[in-house]
């Protein structure tokens, strides 16, 4: 009989008793500026995430040398993709898939096309990281995670270091050879590189003792068939260890 | 005598007149009921999730903005709780990312289009919207039996309004190319 009644009550009457019995309970309006608050945080939050994230990968490949190994042609090209960090690819990626998802909430994104917020976003991490590079802030912090250790993030610098990418290696010309020369590295490793008829090496580069150089390339138990090779832009002296050095940028016909 | 729009009534209810709440259930329970039926095809209690929407309307109700439509909030609220309960129900994912919503697409005028298929489609979407994709479906009906605007549905379901469009299109060829199969 209840069950009847209970049927054959309306929705307005139902939805009401629930009102006044106090199951429904209205959210007060600081709930959902405080949600509001929240969710810009986030995209903030996720946002300077990914410049950083996304600087930070290219100073790295900067650093290596390997931003510039694609101008050795189709062989430079593949050593380039298998240096890429992919695992910082794909972090980068998940935070802008989770940066896109909390840009979709609001209206300004859900009323335009999905590519124009991707292109929107895509836009603000290629500036927002071309300023992140040009302010130092990961050459000071990889400085200091070297010489004093950073908190959190210095595990990052301290495993990204130039000499953690395979095909890539830099360091002085330490004597000429009859196949190439030696070239030793700023932890004082020494190397055997050897120098082709297919070696691409850069126009503005004389191979001589004392000169600091990029050498591309697979090492089989310390030696180096170089596949290109170019000059560093930093002087590199391992006595001094100064650590940093990078390659020049493309020149036009650089490749002989 | 002046009869208060939605808006009016949010204002109240948000400054503490709870009663004042059961004029919106009133106006709105047969159009969200409908729109329930139509858009679930039976299986679901569409009273109970009814009534749902109508609570968590009003313990949400300070979130709303009154400068805005009430009616596609509530739209919203609806079509949310019917999207979780066709989960439930199929336990089919929804996409989040929509090849319809990637690029712009040109609008058409919705005025002369709506008068063109309306008769016809309302005849035919009764029988063949069940086969439909709820992707497809779910427009068609805000449109043809609620009558919402491109604009309108485009705040309900989170897409652009050139997407509604596309998916209106693409809904009704395939809601025609259904119906003939149906038949034959």
């Amino acid at each position: 009989m209840n069950q009847h009644s209970q049927e054959k009550k309306s929705i307005k009457e139902l939805v009401l008793t629930q009102i006044k019995e106090g199951k429904a309970i209205m959210r007060p309006k600081w709930h959902f500026v405080f949600k509001g608050v929240l969710v810009t945080l986030g995209v903030v939050l996720v946002t300077l995430v990914i410049l950083y994230i996304v600087s930070f990968l290219i100073f790295v490949l900067r650093e290596a040398g390997v931003l510039f190994i694609p101008a050795f042609g189709l062989g430079g090209l593949g050593a380039f993709l298998l240096s890429i960090p992919w695992v910082l690819v794909l972090v980068a990626g998940l935070f802008f898939f989770f940066l896109e998802i909390l840009v979709r909430r609001y209206s300004f994104a859900y009323k335009k096309p999905l590519v124009y917020s991707l292109l929107g976003i895509i836009g603000i991490v290629v500036i927002g990281s071309g300023v992140v590079l040009v302010t130092g802030v990961h050459q000071n912090l990889s400085q200091r995670a070297e010489e004093i250790g950073v908190p959190f993030v210095g595990p990052l610098y301290r495993g990204y270091l130039p000499e953690q990418f395979e095909l890539v290696h830099g360091g002085a010309i330490e004597k000429i050879t009859d196949e190439g020369f030696l070239l030793l590295d700023r932890r004082g490793d020494e190397f055997e590189i050897i120098v082709t008829s297919k070696t691409m090496i850069a126009p503005d580069l004389e191979l001589l003792a004392g000169t600091s150089v990029m050498v591309v390339g697979e090492e089989r138990e310390k030696v180096i068939e170089a596949m290109g090779i170019r000059r560093a832009i930093r002087e590199f002296n391992p006595k001094k260890d100064e650590g940093r050095f990078r390659m020049a940028p493309p020149q036009k016909n650089f490749l002989r | 005598m002046h009869v208060p729009s939605d808006e009016e009534i949010v204002r109240r209810v948000q400054k503490g007149e709870k009663e004042s709440f059961s004029v919106l259930v009133e106006r709105y329970e047969n159009k969200i009921t409908r729109y329930g039926r139509k858009f679930l095809s039976g299986g679901a209690d569409i009273q109970d999730l009814t009534q749902e929407i109508f609570v968590k309307a009003y313990v949400n109700i300070q979130s709303v903005d009154t400068s805005k439509k009430f009616s596609s909030w509530l739209y919203r609220v609806a079509h949310n709780e019917f999207v979780n309960a066709l989960k439930k129900k199929k336990r089919e994912p929804f996409l989040f990312f929509d090849v319809d919503e990637l690029f712009s697409h040109p609008v058409s005028p919705e005025t002369a289009d709506r008068k063109a298929y309306q008769n016809e489609l309302e005849h035919v979407l009764k029988h063949c919207l069940e086969a439909l994709h709820p992707k497809y479906k779910e427009p068609l009906i805000l449109y043809y039996f609620e009558e919402l605007s491109y604009q309108e549905i485009s705040e309900v379901l989170h897409i652009p309004v050139a997407t509604v469009g596309v998916r209106l299109g693409r809904g009704r060829a395939l809601l025609k190319e259904k119906c003939s199969s149906l038949h034959s």
